[in-house]
């Protein structure tokens, strides 16, 4: 393991550390409005990375995500509520399951492409919701209750470190490059000898992965889970965020992620109008900024790009007589 | 013999875009495949490389049928192309888009990515710098580090040739190079083309308009018109032939 890599897992440490002395010494003394308000911030960042992925990344629109976070608060609420499971065993079992669901939905329809995709991942959402309103065991519509609460401030941060950082690697490797790749040209890529259902089948499976996370940690948060919380319009929302914060970029959904959460605390009196002002956005941003808040590039070349302005023009005052 | 279509056509409804077509390519050999516009030339490209299916006939490399393995079949076979209209990865830098062509020859796995373990380590380090080497080649290491679609038109030609040649093929498969060149540039391109047979061993069949280049470079040569073989031979039995020359002034004539 070379140096790089040590001090990539030592970053990694230490941003977890940080988290945690957060949660230990901060969290108890601030308003618990804000905390809440930052928990769900932190669960959308998990669920918008996954989408990020597959519509930013690998270009699949899939209008069916939230359909994976229901996977995942379903079944590892069910977990721990009839096996007993412990909740933070039974997150990543979550995950795993949304994971699995990904693998179900897309082997079938990732040979479709574009409009036939879309309508695919959004049957997909409707069935799970149906489902799951049909099942006494899941509580139908009126939901699952007494799910026992587990989620705190530092567990989720610390899924979300983790999630960052797993896209991160993952978006620079080789299978980054063949998501990109499967995006731009997926005559090109297959003509390399690269199996693009492959490709993106293993995008769908790894996004679903994180929505089920976030599904997930947000029964254990709530203590209750309802279908309407995983219907449509929250694939919607995510899928507003992937291309407000921009399609090809982490940082950028990221940005769009915590914009979003936020901002309807704070217009809470506008709250019916959260759909139309959604619309809107992406509209707005169809037409003056269709790439995105950071269209292609990520927070780190931003803020690199303005350095390097800033010393490229203190170089040219230094030279001037 | 490393390419052979036997009898191979294919059907689009009543449409016979190409038919009856036989076309033997040796190891070692740089072929041309010519005709007028909508003679069929990419669409045999397309039939080699598994994005259609022959309706009629069969399609082997070395001795072998692979006809039905579909196009990622037909690159893991040894066959790699480019597109008359160029495709390259947009999104990805001039390097990137060779080491894409190295995803398949690369064991390491999703988690080793995520993980950085050793191997995929190695794995990255091996594709970088097989690639510059590549790139190195091509005139293109200055630009390794731009994005693809930064690249002028000539450059672009160029990379598209590396990044097939990345996939380490038996047969490279090239649709108009030279198109959009001017008879210079076209000259270079031959040279390149010429030199990418002897040094990197592959056997070369092209589709091209410019006919200085075809009859430059190419040892033998196969003219279709209408889907069809109208004639095949070395260079100066193409030109002297009549049946040909009636195709393309003929052609000519009409528009």
């Amino acid at each position: 393991m070379n140096r790089a890599t040590l001090l990539g897992y030592a970053a990694l440490a230490a941003a977890i550390a940080i988290v945690w002395a957060i949660d230990i010494y901060a969290i108890p003394w601030t308003n618990p409005y804000y905390t809440n308000i930052a928990i769900r911030v932190g669960f959308n960042l998990l669920a918008v990375m996954g989408l990020a992925l597959v519509l930013g990344f690998t270009g699949q629109f899939s209008l069916g995500h939230a359909g994976f976070m229901a996977v995942g608060a379903y079944g590892s609420a069910s977990l721990a509520l009839y096996l007993n499971v412990p909740p933070m065993v039974a997150v990543p079992l979550g995950g795993l399951l949304a994971a699995v669901a990904g693998l179900v939905v897309g082997v079938p329809s990732l040979r479709l492409s574009g409009d036939y995709l879309a309508v695919v991942t959004l049957g997909f959402n409707q069935i799970i919701v149906v489902l799951v309103q049909n099942v006494p065991a899941l509580g139908g519509a009126l939901g699952l209750t007494g799910v026992p609460v587990a989620t705190t401030f530092g567990i989720t941060f610390t899924w979300v470190l983790l999630g960052a950082v797993f896209m991160r690697n993952l978006l620079r490797s080789a299978h980054g490059r063949a998501f990109a790749a499967v995006r731009d040209n997926e005559i090109a890529t297959r003509s390399l000898g690269v199996d693009t259902t492959r490709v993106k089948v293993t995008a769908f499976v790894v996004g679903a992965f994180w929505a089920g996370i976030a599904g997930a940690l947000l029964g254990f948060y709530n203590s209750s889970i309802f279908p309407k919380q995983f219907e449509f319009d929250r694939s919607i929302e995510l899928l507003t965020m992937v291309v407000l914060g921009g399609t090809g970029s982490l940082s950028g959904p990221f940005l769009a992620a915590g914009l979003l959460t936020a901002l309807p605390e704070a217009l809470r009196e506008f709250s019916q109008y959260r759909m139309v002002v959604y619309a809107a956005l992406l509209i707005l941003m169809m037409g003056l900024r269709p790439q995105g808040i950071l269209g292609r590039h990520e927070l780190s070349d931003v803020v690199r790009g303005m350095w390097r302005r800033r010393a490229s023009a203190s170089d040219g005052a230094t030279n001037a007589p | 013999m490393l390419l052979e279509l036997k009898k191979t056509g294919i059907r689009f409804g009543g449409l016979r875009a190409v038919q009856d077509l036989d076309l033997s390519v040796e190891t070692g050999q740089l072929y041309g495949l010519i005709g007028p516009n909508g003679a069929g030339k990419t669409t045999v490209f397309n039939l080699i490389t598994g994005i259609y299916a022959p309706t009629e006939g069969d399609i082997q490399l070395g001795g072998q049928s692979i006809v039905g393995i579909g196009p990622v079949g037909v690159a893991t076979a040894g066959i790699a192309r480019t597109f008359q209209n160029i495709r390259l990865f947009g999104g990805l830098t001039v390097l990137e888009n060779v080491k894409v062509a190295m995803f398949r020859r690369q064991a390491g796995t999703l988690f080793e990515a995520v993980l950085r373990a050793p191997r995929f380590q190695r794995e990255e380090a091996e594709a970088t710098a097989a690639a510059r080497e590549l790139l190195e080649t091509f005139g293109l290491a200055d630009v390794a580090g731009l994005g693809a679609e930064e690249l002028p038109y000539g450059l672009r030609r160029r990379l598209e040739i590396a990044r097939a040649l990345a996939t380490r093929p038996r047969l490279l498969l090239l649709d108009e190079p030279a198109a959009g060149m001017n008879p210079s540039e076209a000259e270079s391109l031959m040279h390149l083309i010429r030199w990418v047979r002897d040094s990197f061993e592959v056997t070369i069949l092209l589709i091209e308009h410019h006919m200085p280049v075809v009859m430059g470079i190419c040892e033998r040569i196969c003219v279709l018109d209408h889907g069809a073989q109208i004639a095949v031979g070395t260079p100066k039995e193409i030109r002297d032939n009549p049946v040909v020359i009636e195709a393309y002034l003929g052609a000519e004539a009409e528009t």
